[in-house]
């Protein structure tokens, strides 16, 4: 508390903003750690249990501020302010209402959204660079998902369990043997795990980014190598382009899919992997061309500003600048650094102005 | 982007989860283990966690007993980890325990009052939704 009460001076508006409300958030729990050890049944071996599993939850949100908050509060460098500016003028462009995360480049792991503090953080050299950009739209979507649950992520659960139940009960009626109807349930088990919040956080950076995301998400999947390798927490590289096609399609950007997934095929040419047995069953495209329907709802009836629609604003210049990074790499990667550099400070002296 | 974006989501919504339902046992214990009498201030607290611990608990006998049946949106106030500890853990002594939830979700809609044996019912589900939120907490923070 009293390093954060010492920052006050010199943070910039959006800094202070995030500073007090984790100083509330922290006088909070101070006062329900008082009320704790003042309560006189602390002792009684039949509430022990409980009031230790509260004061873990006490320890883990202070320890989460050290880690997150007070770290970023207290370098706050240039490139933290401009990143911050640029995901305020993000939320402004798209039409996200909710309090925005505060950004820094301070990640050791590609790009992180972490919730429960308001916070993203973005590689060391974000700030200096246009065509990663488009996965910041993707962390911001991770605080959709989690913020607006019932309208988000219910309704793509539903339609999953609906698909695998379905699975199921078909592959019971033509008599699958046991091993078959396994791999549909651990596949099943994946899509609502983990792998349906990915999919939903490209969907809506796609919505709102358009082909860009698409080409950003190319980009990366270059740099990791299998597409169709996948993981407990991530599908693969190869599915979500399929994800992220379905929405562009739904925005009518058809052609921008097309171009996308020409370039995909290029990628998988040369790339020596192979699909692995059952891939397609365990990526349906009428499962994903479901959740993108879905997605693209929710975000039309959230309020959302499409990528069609941002273009279209005068002041969307941050959905401009990206559009445009994409557009000028792909007519002349030679010169795009040139471009680049020039287009990174033309957004500082917009949103950082002296 | 990266898998801290996942296990953040899943900390919170465990975490959050644990705190609702361990703090509406706590509350409950008072009352009904420890019998410490009701006051105008508590009254309505009191009455605040056994609506919350009902609806919890409607969830997750749900939840539990989902083999064969359809999904619904109800079960999803319930994270995916706890289910997965839970049935973990109960193993063999599920269906009695879900049994026992459900004699004290109906207690706690009757406006009945809860006796020991629903309370330990309860604290196997604080217990594992606890382990599960501190599991996700260790693995954000890569400990």
């Amino acid at each position: 508390m009293n390093e954060l009460a010492a920052l006050e001076k010199g943070l910039p508006a959006d800094f202070n903003a995030h500073r007090a409300s984790v100083i509330q958030r922290l006088t909070r729990a101070l006062s329900l750690v008082d009320d704790l050890l003042a309560d006189p049944d602390l002792a009684d071996p039949l509430l022990e249990p409980n009031f230790f599993m509260d004061f873990k939850r006490l320890s883990e949100l202070i320890l989460n501020v050290e880690d997150s908050s007070l770290l970023i509060l207290k370098r706050c460098s240039q490139e933290d302010r401009f990143l911050s500016a640029l995901l305020q003028q993000i939320c402004r462009e798209v039409g996200y209402k909710d309090p925005v995360p505060l950004c820094g480049a301070l990640s050791f792991q590609y790009f992180q959204a972490l919730m429960g503090m308001d916070i993203i953080m973005t590689p060391q050299t974000q700030a200096s660079e246009l065509l990663a950009l488009p996965d910041l739209y993707h962390e911001l979507a991770h605080f959709v998902l989690f913020r607006c649950r019932a309208d988000f992520e219910v309704p793509l659960l539903g339609l999953i369990h609906k698909f695998f139940a379905d699975a199921i009960r078909r592959g019971k009626q033509q008599g699958l043997p046991k091993a078959s109807l396994d791999i549909i349930r651990d596949n099943h088990g994946l899509w609502t795990g983990s792998w349906h919040i990915e999919f939903a956080c490209d969907m809506v950076a796609t919505y709102w980014c358009g082909p860009a995301y698409g080409l950003a998400n190319l980009r990366l999947s270059a740099t990791r190598g299998d597409p169709y390798q996948d993981s407990a927490t991530h599908p693969a590289d190869d599915a979500r382009r399929v994800g992220i096609e379905c929405v562009l399609k739904l925005t009518g950007d058809a052609k921008a899919a097309g171009e996308i997934d020409r370039l995909w095929q290029d990628l998988k040419r040369l790339s020596p992997s192979v699909q692995p047995p059952g891939y397609a069953k365990r990526y349906s495209t009428r499962l994903l061309e479901q959740l993108a329907q879905c997605v693209h709802d929710a975000c039309t009836r959230s309020g959302f500003r499409g990528f069609a629609a941002q273009q279209q604003q005068k002041d969307a210049f941050v959905s401009r600048a990206v559009s445009d990074a994409w557009k000028a790499f792909q007519h002349d990667a030679g010169a795009f650094p040139t471009f680049e550099s020039a287009a990174i400070e033309r957004l500082k002296s917009q949103l950082l102005p002296t | 982007m990266s898998d801290l974006s996942i296990i953040a989501h899943d900390y919170e919504l465990n975490a959050e989860f644990a705190r609702k339902f361990n703090d509406a046992v706590l509350n409950l214990k008072r009352l009904y283990l420890l019998r410490r009498a009701a006051t105008p201030d508590t009254q309505a607290e009191i009455g605040k966690s056994r609506n919350e611990l009902r609806h919890m608990l409607e969830s997750l006998v749900s939840a539990l007993q989902d083999e064969g049946k359809s999904w619904t949106a109800d079960q999803a106030q319930v994270p995916a980890d706890v289910l997965d500890r839970l049935h973990k853990r109960l193993k063999g002594e599920l269906p009695e325990t879900i049994l026992e939830l459900r004699r004290v979700t109906e207690s706690l809609a009757n406006g009945a009052a809860l006796d020991e044996a629903a309370f330990a019912a309860l604290d196997r589900v604080c217990e594992a939704a606890d382990a599960t939120a501190s599991a996700a907490f260790r693995r954000l923070r890569r400990i």
